[in-house]
């Protein structure tokens, strides 16, 4: 009787031994807080990008250029420079819905429906993905994983799930350098767990106490040889954007 | 002699017309049933080579490899060299008609133009307003045309007719095409709806959009660029030689393509198909060619025993005659001779007059049809009830030959009965008759 | 007495009285085996087409349109009792939804259809489907048609990625195993189908108890919400298609009749020509004109009686080998006609005695046709031979 009171006190305390350095390390790491602290850094009120679109569908590649303004997570308006026949293209982003305008038809088009799930200018980010532009502590629910040293930077790695089941991926992983709390990559998968697309963040600079990424990568990982580079030319913080970039009356010549 | 005997066929009309008219009955229905068959069959096969195969077809492999997703940036570029080494280097009586097969959405605004409803479409791009070209009456357009006009003016459309319905369209109404240009960017441009247009099959007048070819290459951004070149041969020209033709042209295309334009990409091969490689008509030609020579077979047979009777007959009718031919010393022989002779003329008079006749009705039959159906429903353009026919040589031969074999035949039979008789009962027999 | 002169002269033809008998007899055979093997061939498509897909009519969540992928999501329902109630031999739920296949990593457009698999109403060959029995959070277990598999150069066992959308509209994707590749008969459902259990493809989207339609096998009345297609309607294009075959199939049977019955008018012909001194003999003797022709018509008709002995003799052992043996179509597998099979001809009864009856009719017209001239003969000329020029 004795005996197996001493070996199931000692198997108590050899379990507690072995597992406490980790559930130090869950409680040392809150992921959520972390991933916020993320979205903090990448996220401001207002936002302008010059930018460069680089899609590489595997047998040509083709670059895009535009301006885009956003405004929280609900408003964002683009305009696209060049080349000369996506000239004058407008997309605007507002309560939930997308338009997209074209100087050719002089038409605003609402990208709904099945529209959405379509490859956005032909890259390999759909109409969607741009919907779903949230910041992703407010859509997901963050819990750790593991950490792992990438050429010598500990990385943190955190399992996020949707908080609503509408919500296009499910579930996402996101490296996270926890010292200044930025992404070095992130992956999307589908619900039942298969990768579909893979993003790296690079180029980090320091632009207005932010530690922002100048160049992100998406891939589709279900193609071959496809990807498209979004290049962050220009990146302004938190300036004033008059009210009209927002309404549907810009969505004109 | 032959002079002689033909004068004599002539002049009596129990020799002449009765035979002849037989022989030219015989031949002409072989020819009109050769013509049917022949218009049944190749109906099938136009009617696939209009609209979507051709005859031939001129592609880019990496665009027929995945031509389910219509992808545009797997086009052919360089459309004017293309067609300048495609009327060089391929045979002089092809036609070479340039297409483009797209996908797009189609999205219908609404009074303040916002959208109201939107559905995916396919769509061929032909050429309908040079002044040459043939494409309006190789697809029998204007026939299948229910309402409205086909497109002339700038980025017009023509759309099958239940499309509209459901999208409830009216004719001038514009709408916008929503797509992927020919290198992946989005597309958009507006086009006015000018004709609803009846398919006759359910999945195109549901779903099919048929625009102008230059109209398509603004739209999708496609300059001199296509995605299919269809070619078109005559129609007396026999799908049998079409493999020929194409392993020639593919044997060039080759030499072609280690020179090629400028604006070609790199991985871009283009091949020649026939209409037998796609939609599996190959096989079903098989079929079709077994089942017609079984047909044919049959009816010629027939026809042979028909003519071989008439032959007989038109012999017994002239015992009497034979009878006082060899009263007169004639030998046997001789007499077979020239009966087989006059059977010959009689076989060549009637397989030609045949021939006009049954010519004349399979040609009716293939320029205008003979409309079995409904006479006051329009025709669709890949089904409908009119009938056509197909003049071909073959037919001809099919014709002539019985007609000309049972004629001599027949009278060659007959007249073995003279060796039968006695010169005095031929004779007896010429009394009588 | 008639009849027996009629007989007499009949058998006295010899030869060519046998000729035309044989001609006409060929002709039936002829006429009877091309309607039948017409009617082989639409039955067995039509048959292919209603076993596989359309059963006895569907009834169809409102708005689905099987040619509006994009909105096949938006348009299924949960299966209302009184379907899910009728027994398996009588219904098949179907629910249809966009999927996107990636052979080769080159993406596919598909439908994805999940069909229950307790239903025997559409016979399908999804055995392998049915008894596969391992979980499917590894693989998904599907099917695929032979046109599909060489279109796409998949093959029995492959394994390749499917993405689709659940009910919500999150993106979902898993590795399929194609566990067969059926021989589908008809191109419509195989033609960029993948085909799942439904019990996995409600699964997979979260769709528990709903169809994007129910085949039937008989109507079972209006039901509220749904909508109902008959066969007639989901068969429109097949359908007119056969009625155009029907079109040319008479030409073709108009044709060979005209042959036939010139083969008649020709023997006739003859046979006034040669027997004008016994018409001339007949009617000298008192015999009426109307009851000469009675005869010959007679005469005629009997070469048509014969004739039709001689088909059923010949014709016969004939059909039933060709109804054993079949017309082999199996090259025809890729076309996009429902049918992949061997054909064996359907003998309809009514219509071939139909067919006979008009054949008959049309021979003893041809046969009195050109002997009613004999009403006119002058009694004198004939006794001489020389009634008739």
């Amino acid at each position: 009787m004795d005996t197996i009171y001493i070996k199931k006190l000692l198997s108590l305390f050899f379990f507690i031994f072995t597992i406490s350095p980790l559930l130090n390390l869950a409680e040392a790491i809150d992921a959520q807080k972390l991933l916020k602290e993320v979205d903090d850094n990448l996220w401001s009120n207002t936002k302008f990008i010059s930018g460069r679109l680089i899609i590489d569908n595997g047998r040509k590649v083709r670059t895009l250029t535009q301006d885009s303004w956003m405004e929280g997570v609900e408003r964002s308006y683009s305009h696209y420079k060049s080349p000369a026949r996506e000239k004058g293209t407008k997309m605007l982003k507002l309560k939930g819905k997308l338009w997209i305008y074209t100087p050719r038809t002089n038409r605003k088009i609402l990208i709904a429906g099945h529209l959405l799930r379509q490859s956005m200018m032909g890259s390999d980010l759909s109409y969607e993905d741009m919907m779903e532009d949230h910041k992703l502590s407010q859509s997901y629910i963050a819990t750790f994983d593991r950490i792992q040293s990438i050429k010598e930077v500990k990385y943190t790695i955190l399992n996020l799930v949707a908080r609503d089941k509408k919500t296009t991926y499910q579930t996402r992983r996101v490296w996270i350098n926890p010292k200044d709390k930025t992404i070095l990559q992130e992956e999307r998968f589908a619900k039942t767990g298969k990768l579909l697309k893979k993003i790296l963040f690079k180029d980090y600079e320091s632009i207005d106490d932010r530690i922002f990424p100048r160049t992100m990568i998406f891939k589709d990982l279900l193609k071959k040889n496809t990807q498209t580079t979004y290049k962050f030319d220009v990146i302004k913080f938190d300036l004033d954007i008059p009210d009209h970039y927002f309404s549907i009356s810009i969505l004109r010549r | 002699m032959i002079v002689f005997l033909f004068r004599g066929i002539f002049r009596d009309k129990s020799r002449f017309l009765f035979p002849i008219s037989i022989v030219t009955i015989g031949v002409a229905l072989v020819v009109a049933l050769v013509g049917f068959m022949e218009g049944v069959f190749m109906g099938m096969i136009d009617m696939t080579a209009n609209l979507d195969t051709g005859h031939l077809r001129l592609v880019n492999k990496p665009f027929y490899d995945e031509e389910h997703l219509r992808p545009l940036d797997r086009s052919l570029a360089a459309q004017k060299e293309t067609l300048k080494w495609l009327e060089h280097n391929t045979n002089s009586d092809i036609t070479w008609a340039p297409r483009i097969r797209w996908g797009a959405l189609l999205d219908v605004p609404d009074v303040n133009g916002n959208t109201k409803s939107q559905t995916p479409v396919v769509g061929m791009a032909l050429d309908f307003k040079s002044s040459d070209s043939f494409e309006i009456k190789r697809l029998h357009l204007v026939e299948s045309l229910l309402k409205g006009k086909l497109p002339l003016g700038k980025n017009e459309m023509v759309i099958g007719n239940q499309l509209a319905h459901s999208l409830k369209v009216s004719l001038g109404q514009s709408v916008t095409l929503l797509g992927q240009s020919f290198d992946g960017g989005l597309v958009a441009d507006n086009y006015t709806i000018v004709g609803f247009i009846k398919f006759g099959v359910t999945t195109m007048d549901k779903k099919m959009v048929l625009i102008d070819l230059i109209d398509a290459q603004n739209t999708f951004y496609m300059d001199d660029t296509v995605t299919d070149w269809l070619g078109y041969f005559p129609s007396s020209f026999n799908f049998t030689n079409y493999v020929d033709v194409k392993n020639k042209i593919n044997f060039n295309l080759n030499t072609w393509i280690k020179t090629p334009p400028k604006d070609w990409a790199k991985d871009d091969i283009p091949i020649t198909l026939s209409i037998l490689d796609q939609q599996n008509i190959g096989s079903m030609v098989k079929t079709f060619t077994l089942i017609k020579s079984f047909v044919v077979g049959i009816f010629t047979f027939l026809m042979m025993l028909v003519l071989w009777n008439a032959g007989v007959l038109s012999g017994i009718h002239r015992y009497g005659e034979m009878g006082l031919r060899l009263a007169f010393g004639e030998s046997h022989w001789k007499l077979i001779f020239t009966l087989g002779i006059e059977g010959l003329f009689i076989g060549i008079l009637g397989s030609i007059v045949g021939c006009i006749i049954g010519g004349t009705f399979t040609w009716y039959l293939q320029e205008i049809g003979l409309n079995m159906g409904d006479a006051f429903s329009k025709s669709g353009l890949m089904i409908n009830d009119v009938v056509r026919a197909r003049l071909t040589l073959d037919g001809f031969i099919q014709g002539i030959i019985p007609g000309i074999f049972s004629s001599v035949t027949g009278t060659l039979i007959a007249s073995l009965a003279i060796f039968k008789r006695s010169e005095a009962n031929l004779f007896r027999e010429l009394e009588a008759g | 007495m008639n009849w027996d002169i009629a007989k007499k002269n009949f058998f006295r033809q010899g030869l060519r009285a046998s000729l035309n008998v044989f001609v006409t007899a060929f002709s039936i055979i002829a006429l009877i085996f091309m309607l039948s093997l017409l009617n082989g061939f639409q039955a067995q498509a039509t048959r292919n087409v209603v076993n596989t897909d359309v059963g006895g009519g569907h009834y169809i969540a409102p708005g689905f349109d099987i040619l509006s992928p994009t909105e096949w999501e938006d348009h299924t329902v949960k299966i209302p009792k009184s379907l899910s109630q009728l027994d398996d031999k009588d219904k098949a739920e179907v629910l249809v939804q966009q999927g996107q296949l990636y052979p080769n990593r080159r993406l596919y457009p598909v439908q994805i259809r999940g069909i229950s698999m307790n239903q025997s109403l559409l016979k399908l060959p999804l055995d392998n489907l049915f008894n596969f029995q391992k979980p499917i959070e590894d693989l998904i277990p599907a099917v695929i048609g032979a046109k599909m598999a060489k279109k796409t150069h998949l093959n029995k066992g492959d394994i390749l990625t499917l993405k689709w959308r659940d009910k919500s509209g999150a993106v979902d994707a898993k590795d399929i195993l194609i566990i067969d590749v059926g021989d589908m008969l008809n191109p419509r459902v195989d033609d960029g189908v993948v085909w799942l259990r439904l019990d996995h493809l409600r699964f997979l989207t979260d769709r528990a108890e709903e169809v994007s339609w129910v085949a039937v096998r008989n109507y079972v009345g209006p039901i509220l919400g749904f909508e109902y297609q008959s066969v007639e309607l989901l068969m429109a294009d097949l359908l007119s298609l056969w009625r155009q075959d029907r079109i040319n199939s008479k030409i073709l049977w108009a044709i060979l009749m005209v042959l036939v019955c010139i083969s008649v008018f020709n023997t006739q012909i003859l046979n006034i020509f040669k027997r004008q001194k016994e018409i001339g003999t007949l009617m000298a003797l008192g015999m009426e004109p109307k009851r000469i022709v009675r005869i010959f018509t007679l005469e005629g008709g009997l070469a048509a009686f014969w004739a039709l002995f001689v088909a059923i003799l010949l014709g016969l052992p004939f059909f039933i080998w060709f109804h054993s043996v079949g017309f082999d179509v199996s090259h025809l597998s890729e076309s996009t006609l429902p049918i992949r099979e061997t054909i064996y001809p359907d003998y309809q009864p009514l219509e071939i005695i139909y067919s006979l009856v008009i054949v008959f009719v049309l021979i003893v017209t041809a046969a009195w046709l050109p002997v009613k001239k004999i009403t006119k003969m002058n009694p004198t000329m004939a006794l001489r031979g020389r009634a008739i020029k």
